[in-house]
């Protein structure tokens, strides 16, 4: 069990460690390859591993008994994913990880992460740096959607997700923005179009323009 | 086959031919042919993501970049309509 060193080279958070780190993670780490569609770990199940995408994408969801399935996130090329569970003793997965394309994967056990980090003190705080960030996010997030409306939460995307002059493009469908903003594409549907009513976008068949930025602005605050 | 104008995308391997597109969509602008459903009047489809929602299979998708204003036109609007 062990990778090429230079794949660490891929994963922005292991580049600033000291040698010895990366040569013992290195040592521990396993390249694994996961074909489009392929289900890569389950949400709930025991918590084996931590993953860095060192190619590809990978999407990070729930699904609820609904049926409902809301993408956390979209984990790309040097991002970690189940790095929390992983980083507890006998945790479970928090959710569900699909490759988007065809994928290589950087895989560290649980057991191991928590051995270097007991090793190698430069580890750990990289590690706490990263979860600090997305404990930011998470915070912003839990804002987003406890006080501000679908309309406005769709207001923000949309500014977030805006796009210049760069080739490819991201596109979205209703259905996938509906899963990022944990509602459903006929509430989406009718946010867009009380945003074009209201004059901030326009929809241009396969263009969601954004024509008002400023008034975007003020919606995405309601 | 190319069009100039940007449709939804109907993914043929997925698309299971039970015509639901071609009986809902409301510009009759879709049609079912042996090797699957087209757009038979492409000028016809308003791009009302109506067949996107309602197709049973998941095989067709309606996709929007999200640009500013001030952007040039999408060079994606020139694209296959069919996968």
């Amino acid at each position: 069990m062990s990778c090429d060193e230079r794949l660490l080279d891929r994963v922005p958070l292991f580049a600033g460690l000291p040698a010895p780190v990366r040569a013992a993670l290195a040592q521990v780490a396993t390249e694994r390859v996961s074909g489009a569609g392929e289900l890569i770990l389950l949400g709930g199940e025991p918590c084996e591993a931590a993953y860095f995408v060192i190619e590809g994408a990978v999407r990070i969801f729930r699904d609820s008994l609904s049926g409902r399935q809301q993408v956390l996130t979209t984990a790309v090329r040097g991002t970690p994913f189940n790095l929390v569970p992983a980083l507890r003793t006998g945790g479970a997965n928090h959710a569900s990880a699909e490759a988007v394309v065809a994928s290589r994967l950087l895989q560290i056990s649980s057991h191991d992460l928590r051995r270097l980090i007991r090793l190698y003190p430069d580890l750990g705080l990289t590690l706490l740096d990263d979860l600090a960030g997305k404990l930011d996010h998470l915070t912003d997030l839990v804002e987003t959607i406890s006080l501000r409306s679908v309309r406005g939460r769709l207001a923000r995307f949309l500014l977030d997700n805006a796009e210049k002059d760069q080739v490819p493009r991201r596109v979205w469908t209703q259905d996938e923005i509906a899963a990022r903003l944990g509602t459903v594409r006929d509430v989406i549907g009718r946010g867009l179009r009380a945003l074009v009513d209201a004059g901030l976008i326009q929809l241009d068949r396969e263009r969601i323009i954004v024509v008002d930025r400023e008034g975007l602005v003020a919606e995405s605050n309601l | 086959m190319r069009s100039a104008l940007a449709l939804p995308r109907i993914d043929l391997v997925l698309c299971t031919r039970c015509g639901v597109c071609v009986s809902l969509c409301p510009g009759h602008a879709v049609e079912m042919a042996d090797e699957g459903p087209h757009f038979a009047r492409p000028l016809d489809c308003t791009y009302c993501a109506e067949c996107e929602a309602t197709c049973p299979a998941g095989a067709i998708r309606c996709e929007y970049a999200i640009v500013w204003a001030e952007d040039p036109p999408s060079p994606g609007g020139d694209r296959c309509t069919t996968s």
